[in-house]
């Protein structure tokens, strides 16, 4: 991730600057890294240290070695909880880019009423996901929800559908809510990056004659992507291990439609408290998030 | 520049050494006034007029009653003026997570509401005390024994029974009588109710078909009644299980059929939880639920024009009536410092007047046998619920008991959303319990 | 002249059907993101028995304030907002702060463990959350913070700061290096340079972390639910909770504490977004 530009700049105020140079930029980043160090860590170790063992994390650590693991992969329903997720990942955060990149766009612009909108189309992400959950389940109810009550009066649909209830419908339902929750983030840091390239790099790229596509391709996702890589990255992996909104709208179902492994970790830990092997699918979740982030570094910052 | 850095690095060590000073004087803090708790705690023991504290964790602060449950530990208070009752409120969603949470810190509070559910983990991790013990056989021998054995897990009673929750039908009087129906005794009884039921755009049965807990606990009772027991020991001791049988088979897909064949439930019933369930019934769109007692409060309050239209049965019968009593109480923790003083606030709460009273308003129902008597329970509400208490099971001592509710849960969810046959559903009901099963004998 | 003209009119013409694409596709995803709003606030001003019909109802027949008024006067709403906000600003400052340092010492200079911070700061965020819950509240134990708002303050800090030192280093990284190195040339010190020239110009970036670490952190239910215990530390999201109990939803005073509660974020997002207006100019002038 290196700027390389950024390290021949800095190498001139190092020759400048000997007694200082090794000391500063570990001050610059070191809040940041005791904060983490103080924090993350020890949870870190505790929940691959507990991934080992058999227990009920009060007086009984009975140590197994690696049959959390194998259970797990003797095991079809983990594979397919994690197809599930990775299918579930892909379509959100792909939603999450072209809708939030589109109105980031389109919110970059001096007009009237732009602000009301700036400010309406924040809005999924100002709620707790906990509330956005029960109001959208309320809504897509089969006897008193909104959609079917209009559906029904305008004729298209002659029944009363159960949009998270049938296996038809349950997961693009459940995808939908996720990627209506989500966009915000991702619009909001394109605004934010967008507003940080300088006016005269499109006056510029106007006088030597490129239209709009081009400009989009060659001047503006250049200046973003740092942006917007990081918030790709970061955005796969909440997703991927995202609970709440899944949990509260169908707990997994209906059957396994949508049972990504998160809800099946949670229900490893806290409802049939086998907390070892909560671990170790964590463990293995989080090995699957980096492999990921790392693909993702790769490809997108390839030309650095 | 080098002024200036150091000076921010002087800012950091400070703001650092802040942090730090907040933290241990907070620590500090609270160490103190744990450790002045504790001291006049154990002499309260044997001087009724020092102060004790005792911290209660509550489940009931999410849900109606929690006017109920202050108002009888204000009653207490005044009557004990040396005890302060604490509350910490606690969905009963989260409890487990926070107990075992507080544990692993040594943080537990005096006593919690036990979630049924979570019984054989908290017998597993060793923080409750010999409630039996603590509280004499001369009360335990007021107490309703079904009520009592239902709170055991391996011989320990795992709480101060407060309230029951037995499981039933609730149904609407008016339209069994509109419908010539004056009994529901057998399944065949039920099918027939619900589907007289349906008919002008009303539903029969309020079917619970997600896949959780709620929705397990009430199919649970629904296979029961065909003489299904979802786990158990057998003679040699070794755990088993009715879930491979034909048995099984027979009731899921009776079940199952209930929404599929018949259609005398709502649309979208895997969708259907509790509350949803609750608000067919309450707006007049079903007439018939599987629930327990503190449903009746609940359909009463989202409409009152539905008071006195409603009766309870016990759950109607293919091979036998069964219920769950779902004991509920307060589980008094290792770590309390006056057990003796929890115990007897605890057994306050059960005291017939007050459960009486507490019952009316609740639909949670008494456990003492004096109070199980009252007159003023013996309305038709309340009465198939009463009833049915004889009929309750044991809650199984299964180590895993949330998984085996779990392959069930995954049973009828499946069936009932996709058309995967139930040979199919059967096959992976016999894996998943062979697994389970083999891990915990 | 005549040319001119033509490219003109073309132009307007163009701006004309821009502005209608524009506006149409705003209009379009405005409704669908305020539907499920308007039917929130339409249920806050129910009562209860009137929250859920069949078929629903967008004006109630009684419309009433009372589950606001309630939210003060039977819910401890207040102490949950001061809670909820003394939290969240040290947590916002916290972050933005430490995120500040991060992004302009990696940005600005060549050091040995750059890449290794960098990567570590993101891997704290791949392990699932639900199994860190305990282990948490052990470390807050530890420093004797469990059950305190200074403990909040740095948890949630450290939810923050990857994310915000990530984004921090994309933002620093659009401002060219020759302005700290003509400030520091004219006579500025390396902080001056940071705080008076580098600092400004990211001030879209600072908005959008900011933004992001109040939002995450006014919103958290699932770590505040286990590591605050006392009844009087309870923050605004655990507050909400308690309303949608596992027996009963109060429809309407959830959805009144949910509108309150979104207010503050309203507010600060369309205080805060201006900045984003003020930084193109900082660009404009920058190069």
């Amino acid at each position: 991730m290196n700027n390389r530009s950024g390290t021949n700049k800095t190498a001139a105020f190092d020759s400048r600057k000997i007694s200082l140079k090794s000391l500063t930029p570990y001050i610059f980043i070191g809040p940041a890294l005791i904060a983490l160090i103080m924090l993350v860590i020890y949870p870190l170790c505790y929940g691959v240290f507990i991934s080992f063992f058999k227990t009920n994390l009060s007086n009984k650590w009975d140590f197994v070695a690696l049959k959390n693991y194998i259970s797990i992969f003797s095991d079809k329903t983990f594979i397919s909880q994690i197809w599930v997720t990775l299918k579930f990942t892909f379509l959100v955060v792909a939603a999450h880019f072209v809708i939030g990149v589109l109105l980031g766009m389109v919110l970059n612009q001096k007009k009237a009423g732009i602000t009301f909108f700036r400010a309406v189309l924040v809005l999924p992400w100002l709620f707790p996901e906990v509330v956005v959950a029960l109001i959208f389940k309320w809504i897509m109810n089969p006897l008193y929800g909104l959609v079917n009550n209009y559906l029904l009066d305008a004729g298209l649909i002659n029944d009363h559908i159960s949009w998270l209830g049938d296996t038809r419908f349950a997961f693009i339902a459940v995808v939908l809510v996720c990627i209506w929750k989500g966009y915000p983030l991702v619009m909001v840091n394109v605004l934010a990056g967008l507003q940080s390239v300088s006016e005269d790099i499109y006056e510029a790229a106007k006088m030597d004659g490129a239209n709009k596509v081009q400009t989009f391709f060659r001047i503006v996702l250049p200046s973003i992507k740092p942006v917007l890589t990081t918030t790709l990255v970061l955005d796969t992996v909440w997703w991927f291990k995202h609970y709440t909104i899944v949990y509260l709208l169908t707990k997994g179902g209906p059957g396994s439609d949508t049972s990504i492994i998160s809800i099946e970790i949670y229900k490893q830990a806290f409802e049939y408290f086998n907390f070892g092997k909560a671990a170790a699918m964590s463990v293995i979740v989080f090995f699957i998030c980096l492999v990921i982030s790392k693909l993702y570094r790769r490809f997108l910052d390839n030309e650095e | 520049m080098k002024k200036r850095l150091l000076v921010i690095v002087l800012c950091f060590a400070m703001a650092a050494s802040m942090l730090a000073g907040c933290g241990s004087s907070s620590a500090g803090d609270s160490q103190n006034s744990q450790g002045a708790s504790s001291g006049t705690s154990s002499a309260a023991a044997a001087n009724s007029d020092e102060e004790v504290t005792l911290t209660v964790m509550s489940t009931l602060i999410t849900e109606t009653e929690a006017p109920l449950e202050q108002a009888m530990a204000d009653a207490y208070m005044k009557e004990h003026q040396n005890v302060k009752i604490k509350f910490l409120e606690q969905p009963v969603n989260e409890m487990a997570k926070k107990i075992i949470a507080l544990n692993t810190s040594g943080d537990l509070p005096d006593a919690f509401f036990m979630p049924t559910e979570f019984m054989a983990q908290a017998h597993d991790m060793g923080i409750i005390v010999d409630h039996e013990k603590l509280l004499g056989p001369e009360f335990i021998s007021t107490l309703n024994e079904k009520v009592v054995e239902f709170g055991k897990i391996e011989g320990q009673l795992m709480l101060v029974p407060w309230h029951v929750i037995p499981v039933a039908l609730i149904a609407r009087a008016d339209w069994m009588k509109d419908a010539g129906i004056d009994k529901i005794e057998t399944v065949a009884d039920f099918q027939t109710a619900a589907k007289a039921f349906t008919k002008d755009g009303h539903w029969g049965f309020s079917m619970v078909g997600t896949k959780n807990g709620s929705g397990e606990a009430r199919f649970c009772q629904f296979i029961r009644t065909f003489g299904v027991n979802e786990v158990y020991k057998d003679a040699s001791g070794k755990w088993v299980s009715d879930l491979t049988t034909d048995k099984y088979k027979k009731a899921l897909q009776t079940f199952v059929d209930l929404s599929k064949k018949d259609g005398v439930v709502p649309p979208g019933v895997t969708e259907t939880g509790y509350p949803e369930a609750v608000a067919y019934f309450a707006k007049e769109q079903t007439g018939l639920m599987i629930s327990g007692s503190n449903a009746i409060g609940a359909i009463e309050s989202a409409n009152p024009a539905l008071k006195g239209k409603l009766v309870s049965i016990p759950m109607p019968a293919d091979e036998r009536h069964v219920t769950n009593l779902q004991t509920s109480g307060y589980a008094i923790t290792t770590e309390c410092k006056n057990p003796e003083a929890m115990a007897d606030y605890l057994k306050f709460m059960t005291s017939k007047d007050i459960a009486v009273d507490f019952a009316i308003k609740s639909g949670r129902l008494p456990v003492t046998k004096e109070a199980i008597s009252a007159p003023e329970l013996q309305t038709d509400s309340f009465k198939g619920f009463l009833d049915c208490m004889q009929y309750a099971l044991p809650q199984p001592s299964f180590p895993a008991y949330t998984e085996i509710l779990d392959i069930m849960g995954d049973s009828y969810n499946t069936m009932l959303a996709t058309n995967r046959t139930i040979d199919e559903i059967m096959k992976t009901v016999e894996t998943r319990l062979k697994s389970v099963l083999e891990a915990n004998n | 002249m005549k040319n001119k003209k033509e490219v003109n009119i073309k132009l307007k013409r163009g701006k004309i059907t821009g502005n209608i694409l524009t506006y149409f596709v705003l209009g379009i995803s405005s409704i669908l993101v305020l539907v499920p709003m308007l039917w929130m606030i339409s249920t806050s001003v129910k009562i209860e028995s009137e929250t859920i019909t069949i078929p629903p109802k967008w004006i109630p027949d009684n419309p009433t304030f009372d589950s606001y008024s309630r939210l003060w006067t039977e819910y401890p709403f207040l102490t949950y907002f001061k809670n909820s906000i003394i939290i969240v600003i040290g947590a916002v400052v916290l972050s933005v702060f430490f995120s500040c340092l991060s992004g302009y010492g990696i940005t600005r200079f060549k050091f040995k463990g750059k890449n290794s911070f960098l990567t570590f700061v993101l891997v704290t965020q791949m392990f699932p959350s639900i199994m860190l819950l305990i282990p948490f509240y052990k470390v807050l134990d530890l420093y004797g913070l469990k059950d305190s708002l200074l403990g909040m303050i740095l948890v949630y800090t450290s939810f923050t700061i990857p994310f915000c030192t990530w984004m921090m280093v994309g933002f620093f990284r659009t401002i060219p290096l020759e302005l700290d190195e003509a400030a520091i040339i004219d006579g500025c010190s390396r902080w001056k340079a940071f705080y008076k020239i580098v600092l400004p110009m990211t001030l879209p970036g600072i908005s959008s972390v900011a933004i992001y670490s109040f939002i995450t952190a006014w919103n958290e239910y699932m770590f505040a639910q286990v590591l605050i215990t006392s009844p009087e530390l309870k923050t605004v999201p655990l507050g909400i909770a308690d309303l949608n109990g596992f027996y009963k939803i109060l429809w309407n005073d959830m959805m009144a504490a949910s509108v309150i509660a979104s207010l503050p974020l309203v507010i600060l997002f369309i205080f805060l977004q201006k900045s984003f207006i003020s930084g193109l100019t900082a660009g404009a002038v920058k190069q």
